[in-house]
């Protein structure tokens, strides 16, 4: 049972009822109105896992007092005395200010993540319960770490020694982290950005398989000793890459060395499962194996047909993101910043092959 | 750098600090003789004696570069990839300086910030211009480089990774004299646009009016003795006639455009009103929970009547949020902030879904046939969906009562153009009527009850745009089993603002 603190300024009722609901029975909702002197902490004094702060707060309650200030302030409040436990930020995904602001919030300290009112507490009711599940128990993970070394938050993660190495160049949290900056470098670095893990497509494309054939459950149950098992791993699917590559190497032992891995993996593990396992295929050239995932469409995409993307600050160790042609065409979501100087110089010829010209 | 790409800069400026500490400025513009020299009184920058820089800026406008051989897309490239202020010391360059991404003397930043105010020692030669230092240039629209010395300088001193200055009062000085001189060039920039604009506005304000051009030509006219009483009647019949039609088109132009001003007025109001409507929306998806919840309680009789009712609301609900959504493309921030270009399937997508309600209503369908790799030239977002949103209601409001409800967009581009077709099954276009739809307040749609009767400037706002991207919109004869078809179809080469639009 997760116990979940909502401080809201109105219609409590119904937004604690919403999210009671999609807790089936695993959420337990306290709600507040915001505190009249954003001081007063007495609110946090009962034992919860969880807060979920609405960034509007600034209606009149009964007795008359209003907030003077928004949910971001009082979120940096609560972080301040409980940085051990998770934070959301609860709102409307059309309010202007807050879409302006979105990003600067996410990527501020007090914050582990936004939910939103519509779009989250309605329609992606198992999502979100995954979410808030999976915060609450990876706090609790990371508070029950025996000590605030490296090492032991390392360990906490069910890493081995090859991959402790590769994660040191991950810019982990310094030694005697609080819990709310190793979540946020597990969270939003770890399972973020591609390379010491892998999520679904990453991994099947890794392999060299399709989508559907990665999740067919003989490959499943092949694979399930690579899979991440450490905390907030309830909120997707990851694999450790080094643990997939050595089920691979170890299956594919006895087969034509001459052929990449990706291409051995799919005729061992098909032979080994006497199963027709799919190619992953570019959808650009419709060749195979296909190389990475385009950063924009989560396509399967060769080096040759997409161009590199620099769109975050991820280090260095982790997979590089590329753009597919494909995107560079259909999409209006690419950035020209974001790419480099010569990728820049090519969008326009990629996007007029179509034509022929 | 090729000199014949330097050759097309607007201006080059020049300064150097004297011995004793004092700043002077030279600005050399391009076209022009003059010499323009600044020569600051009361600032002094003691450490930086010897100190000198040129700078030539860059105005990204097609005038400039016509002679250069380089396109404005290849100039604005090389401006991205090589633009900056740079830094020599002793001759070698200390290599953060001016390198992409760096913003040493916070151009791109007070650009970003559209600081309006002029520096102090500015005001003066800044007086009658209107909010100059939105002009400022960003960094690739300068190159050049500032020349100092470890003898003449020491105050100047590079760290331990050789790649930056010391972050000192002296560099602070440095920042300073450099700035100001940008800021100045600045001004001169704003004086030479105004002036630029001044000569274009001089022949509109000299030339006659029509109705000044009518009376010279009754004058004329009338002193002729060549010509017979009866036919100088005829004229001045003809010339009555033109008069009242002169008369009557200025009148319309008014009325457009204060509807215009009216609709331009609404913008902030349009914003409340998705941000309001999308709450509703949301309320009523809550009554909804609660009313299917107490559904349980109901006779068996009446749940099926209730839950049909219950259906009604989320249509309602998921209408209300596909209304909000379409004004949010027209109004939202990111529509109008780049130009850029687009592909135009997604686009079509939003407004699909956009108005999937009230096709669902009316039983229309709205095929979007656009190939997903087809792009526009660059336009602003803003734009290109009011060209859509324009075409495509006009369509619905055509179609609506037809036994026959289909609108279809398609489009394509080639080398040259960039053609969008939107055809319908409605009540069609008659081939004299064609052009007269374009002309404001003139319409032959229908009444609607959801898209009301329009304001009249649709295909005129179209048409509007489409010649302002250097083409042009037109009905076309429509092919079965359409019966009509408007084209828009402009240019794929971009198309300049003039000569004075900074990048």
């Amino acid at each position: 049972m997760v116990r979940l603190l909502l401080l809201e300024d109105e219609d409590r009722g119904p937004i604690k009822a919403r999210i009671e609901k999609l807790g089936q029975g695993h959420l337990k909702v306290d709600a507040l109105p915001p505190p009249k002197d954003i001081g007063d902490a007495t609110y946090l004094d009962e034992n919860r896992d969880l807060f979920l702060i609405d960034y509007e707060l600034d209606t009149r309650q009964a007795d008359g007092s209003i907030a003077a200030y928004r949910g971001t302030t009082l979120g940096a409040r609560v972080r301040e005395i409980k940085p051990e436990f998770p934070i959301i930020l609860l709102t409307r995904s059309d309010l202007p200010v807050w879409t302006s602001e979105r990003r600067t919030v996410e990527a501020s300290r007090t914050f582990d993540d936004v939910l939103y009112k519509e779009e989250d507490l309605r329609d992606n009711q198992g999502s979100t319960l995954s979410k808030l599940v999976s915060l609450a128990q990876g706090y609790r993970a990371l508070r029950n770490v025996k000590d605030r070394t490296i090492a032991s938050l390392l360990d906490s993660l069910g890493t081995d020694d090859e991959v402790k190495k590769e994660a040191l160049q991950a810019h982990p949290p310094e030694a005697d982290w609080k819990a709310v900056e190793a979540a946020r470098w597990i969270r939003y670095v770890l399972l973020r950005y591609p390379g010491i893990m892998y999520d679904s497509a990453h991994a099947a494309t890794a392999l060299g398989i399709s989508f559907d054939s990665f999740a067919l459950e003989p490959v499943q149950t092949l694979l399930q000793s690579a899979k991440y098992r450490g905390p907030f791993c309830e909120e997707g699917r990851f694999w450790w890459r080094h643990k997939l590559f050595d089920i691979a190497y170890t299956l594919c032992e006895s087969s034509d060395n001459t052929l990449g891995l990706r291409q051995s993996f799919r005729i061992a593990a098909g032979r080994h499962f006497n199963l027709l396992l799919e190619p992953s295929i570019d959808p650009e050239s419709n060749l195979s194996p296909a190389d990475t995932i385009c950063y924009l469409l989560g396509i399967p995409v060769r080096i040759e047909t997409s161009l590199p993307y620099w769109p975050d600050e991820r280090p260095s160790v982790m997979d590089e993101a590329r753009v597919s042609f494909k995107a560079i065409r259909e999409t209006n979501q690419i950035q020209d910043n974001f790419l480099d100087s010569a990728g820049r110089g090519m969008l326009e010829s990629i996007r007029q092959q179509m034509h022929g010209t | 750098m090729g000199t014949r790409f330097l050759d097309a800069a607007w201006g080059t400026l020049r300064g150097n600090v004297t011995d004793q500490g004092a700043p002077q400025y030279e600005l050399r513009m391009r076209n022009s003789e003059v010499v323009l020299r600044l020569h600051p009184p009361g600032v002094s920058f003691e450490g930086l004696g010897g100190v000198a820089f040129t700078i030539r800026m860059i105005v990204y406008a097609g005038s400039h570069f016509r002679e250069s051989g380089y396109s404005l897309q290849e100039a604005r490239t090389l401006g991205r990839e090589r633009g900056g202020v740079r830094v020599y010391l002793d001759g070698f360059r200390v290599f953060s300086y001016g390198s992409p991404g760096d913003d040493w003397l916070d151009l791109d930043k007070d650009r970003a910030r559209r600081l309006v105010s002029s520096p102090d020692m500015l005001s003066d030669l800044a007086k009658g211009l209107e909010r100059p230092m939105l002009l400022l240039p960003g960094n690739m629209q300068l190159f050049g480089g500032v020349s100092i010395s470890r003898e003449s300088n020491p105050g100047l001193a590079v760290n331990i990774g050789r790649e930056l200055l010391v972050n000192n009062e002296s560099f602070g000085d440095l920042k300073q004299f450099v700035r100001g001189g940008i800021d100045w060039m600045t001004v001169c920039y704003a004086r030479e646009t105004e002036k630029y604009r001044h000569r274009q506005r001089v022949p509109a304000n000299t030339s006659k009016t029509p109705s000044q051009a009518l009376q010279v030509a009754r004058n004329l006219i009338s002193r002729e003795t060549s010509i017979s009483s009866s036919l100088k009647r005829r004229i001045e019949t003809s010339l009555v006639e033109v008069e009242n039609q002169m008369e009557q088109e200025r009148r319309t132009h008014i009325s457009e455009l204060s509807m215009l001003r009216v609709l331009a007025s609404a913008g902030t109001t349009l914003l409340v009103f998705d941000h309001t409507l999308r709450a509703m929306s949301g309320q009523l998806l809550d009554m909804v929970e609660k009313l299917q919840a107490m559904s349980s309680a109901l006779p068996q009789d009446d749940k099926e009547d209730f839950n049909q009712v219950l259906v009604d609301l989320r249509s309602w609900a998921s209408m209300a949020t596909g209304q909000g959504s379409i004004v949010g493309l027209l109004v939202g921030a990111d529509a109008r902030s780049k130009k850029d270009t687009h592909a135009v399937n997604p686009l079509v997508e939003t407004l699909r879904r956009g108005f999937l309600g009230y096709t669902e209503r009316f039983g229309i369908s709205l095929d979007n046939a656009v190939p997903p790799a087809v792009r526009t030239p660059p336009m602003y977002k803003a734009e290109l969906y009011a060209v859509l949103l324009n075409l495509v209601t006009n369509a619905f409001k055509s179609v609506r009562l037809r036994n026959r409800r289909e609108v279809q967009i398609e489009a394509e581009t080639g080398k040259e153009r960039f053609i969008l077709r939107v055809h319908d099954s409605g009540i069609g276009v008659p081939a004299k009527s064609r052009e007269e739809i374009f002309e404001p307040f003139v319409t032959t749609s229908l009444p609607d009850p959801v898209l009301g009767v329009g304001t009249g400037l649709g295909l005129k706002i179209v048409r509007d745009l489409a010649r302002a991207w250097g083409g042009d919109a037109y009905f076309v004869d429509p092919v079965t089993p359409w019966r009509a078809t408007i084209e828009l179809a402009i240019p794929t080469g971009e198309v300049t603002d003039g000569p004075i639009a900074i990048a």
